[in-house]
């Protein structure tokens, strides 16, 4: 597969993917492309030897949490996606809660729970270790007043 | 409290709200072009145009020069599904007596909608019909779910007397794979038809076709596969073809995903090949058997296969793109301006009739629904008159 193929046929995941990570669509352009960027310049060797998507999400999680520590929150939220007639738990509302959450501790629950990664596979990704994720993970669910479901441990 | 599952259901209602309608691959492109030709340029974003259709923000719409231009009128008072197709809804409940989440998938006819049942493990783990005319949820079957981190259900079909559904492991490329599950309508055990890999994994769009299953891939061309499992056989002369509905496959100009044209409809039972008039200008042409829609000029528009018909799409909506039209009727879109933000454009009667933030399943849309309080209100497209 060439570079344009993949860009091509995974750019609209990649998207979504960022868009979840950052809460607006321009950050998560940039971070797309960024991290696409990267990719393509040592493309041989990642579609050879790796998983060319794990590396862009890999990068992508990365890159946004060393942009975050770089930055203020300048935009609290994006409008989406508000909710108008749906219930008083809407998704919208639960969308604007994770825009005030520290980086870090999004990243985690994008992790955790958008890309279904265990909390091993994030303390890899991330370079911490696992009860880090953990505690990354546990103020942020306090926060949003999540209540951690214990099942299968998924998590673990 | 909050559940898991809120959080989980917000992250993915979010993500399916950033459709990137167009060339994201044009600007990778056109970035590294750029650095290239003059090291690393922090502007050749701006000249990029990315476009990312999200929510609520304002695209920008770039035809290469960097206009943006305004097609038809806007939208006004749009008016909602409950008003406008109450034939079309029905409300349930939203959980089954075990506790476990209605999700409603596909529409299979104007009385029945696919419904899985997700478990609080977040993955569907039972499908379901809920039958409109004895308002009824009848189970087909449990869904077994690979053992695999992130595996992701990803759409569902019900043709004749067949169930099949796909799910496919999260990271494209080298060692993902897809799987298709079959089961029979009337209900029974589910059984694993077959493991794709490498390019095949790859699967964008899937029918039914009597005793077989038929899909094909991002890179183009359809494959057939025995229910009863074995090897997938590519049908001849569907080269670059995407699978529509069976026995229809498109044909598109070169170009990026989702700016080429759709420019031929191929029927592949009978060979014969028919051509879309497409009009200079335009980008992300997709038809169905009766219509057809696109963007021309900044915005978008609609047509008949053979060029007759052509009239703009109200200006604010902005199509999401899909492998064929919503029940070859309807596009699917998000509306720039005003407090609704999700609706569907219907071709045959030029009304845009507003969805909210209604869910929808996978592959090319037939049934939206939304929760209200313990309920769940579904939109079945093919019970609109």
């Amino acid at each position: 597969m060439e570079f344009e193929d993949f860009v091509r046929a995974r750019g609209p995941a990649l998207l979504r993917y960022g868009y979840v990570l950052t809460g607006n669509p321009d950050d998560a352009a940039d971070l797309v492309q960024e991290a696409l960027l990267k990719l393509g310049d040592s493309w041989r060797r990642v579609r050879n030897k790796d998983n060319p998507e794990a590396y862009v999400r890999i990068t992508m999680a990365r890159q946004h949490v060393s942009w975050w520590r770089g930055r203020r929150r300048e935009r609290i939220t994006d409008d989406v996606p508000e909710g108008s007639y749906t219930d008083a738990h809407s998704t919208g509302e639960l969308w604007r809660e994770l825009a005030t959450l520290p980086g870090r501790q999004r990243v985690v629950l994008v992790l955790r729970y958008y890309e279904d990664l265990s909390d091993q596979e994030i303390a890899d990704i991330l370079g911490i270790s696992r009860g880090t994720v953990r505690s990354l993970a546990f103020r942020a669910l306090n926060t949003l007043r999540v209540r951690p479901a214990v099942f299968e441990g998924r998590h673990s | 409290m909050r559940s898991e599952e809120d959080l989980i259901r917000t992250l993915r209602t979010a993500a399916g709200h950033a459709e990137p309608e167009l060339t994201l691959a044009a600007s990778v492109a056109a970035r590294r072009r750029s650095r290239r030709r003059a090291g690393w340029a922090r502007t050749a974003l701006a000249a990029a145009a990315v476009v990312l259709v999200a929510g609520g923000t304002t695209a920008v719409l770039s035809d290469g020069g960097g206009r943006a231009r305004p097609a038809a009128e806007a939208t006004r008072g749009v008016e909602r599904a409950v008003e406008v197709w109450p034939e079309a809804m029905f409300t349930v409940p939203g959980t089954a007596v075990d506790g476990r989440e209605y999700q409603p998938m596909a529409a299979i006819s104007p009385a029945e909608v696919l419904v899985s049942a997700v478990a609080p493990g977040v993955k569907p783990d039972r499908l379901e019909v809920f039958d409109t005319g004895i308002r009824q949820f009848r189970t087909v079957t449990s869904m077994p779910k690979p053992n695999v981190p992130g595996y992701r259900f990803r759409d569902v079909k019900a043709r004749d007397n067949h169930i099949v559904w796909w799910g496919e492991t999260p990271h494209a490329g080298e060692g993902a794979w897809a799987d298709f599950w079959y089961v029979p309508r009337a209900g029974g055990e589910s059984g694993h038809v077959a493991k794709l890999t490498g390019e095949l994994a790859q699967v964008d769009a899937f029918d039914i076709a009597g005793d077989h299953i038929v899909f094909s891939v991002e890179r183009g061309g359809v494959y057939r596969l025995p229910l009863t499992g074995g090897k997938p056989e590519k049908i001849k002369g569907t080269d670059g073809l995407h699978l529509r509905s069976w026995p229809l496959a498109a044909g598109y100009t070169a170009g990026e995903s989702h700016e080429r044209n759709q420019n031929r409809t191929v029927n592949l039972e009978t060979g014969r090949s028919a051509d879309v008039s497409v009009p200079s200008g335009a980008r992300g042409l997709i038809c169905g058997i009766q219509w057809c829609a696109g963007v021309l000029d900044g915005g978008p528009f609609r047509q008949r296969p053979d060029g007759s018909d052509r009239r703009p799409i109200p200006a604010d909506l902005r199509p999401l793109v899909f492998e064929g039209l919503p029940a070859d009727r309807f596009v699917l879109g998000r509306l720039s301006s005003g407090p609704v933000i999700q609706a569907l454009y219907d071709l045959t009667t030029e009304e845009v009739v507003g969805l909210d933030e209604a869910e929808f399943g996978g592959g090319v849309p037939t049934v939206f629904s939304w929760r209200e309080g313990s309920n769940l209100t579904v939109v079945n497209l093919l019970a609109v008159m």
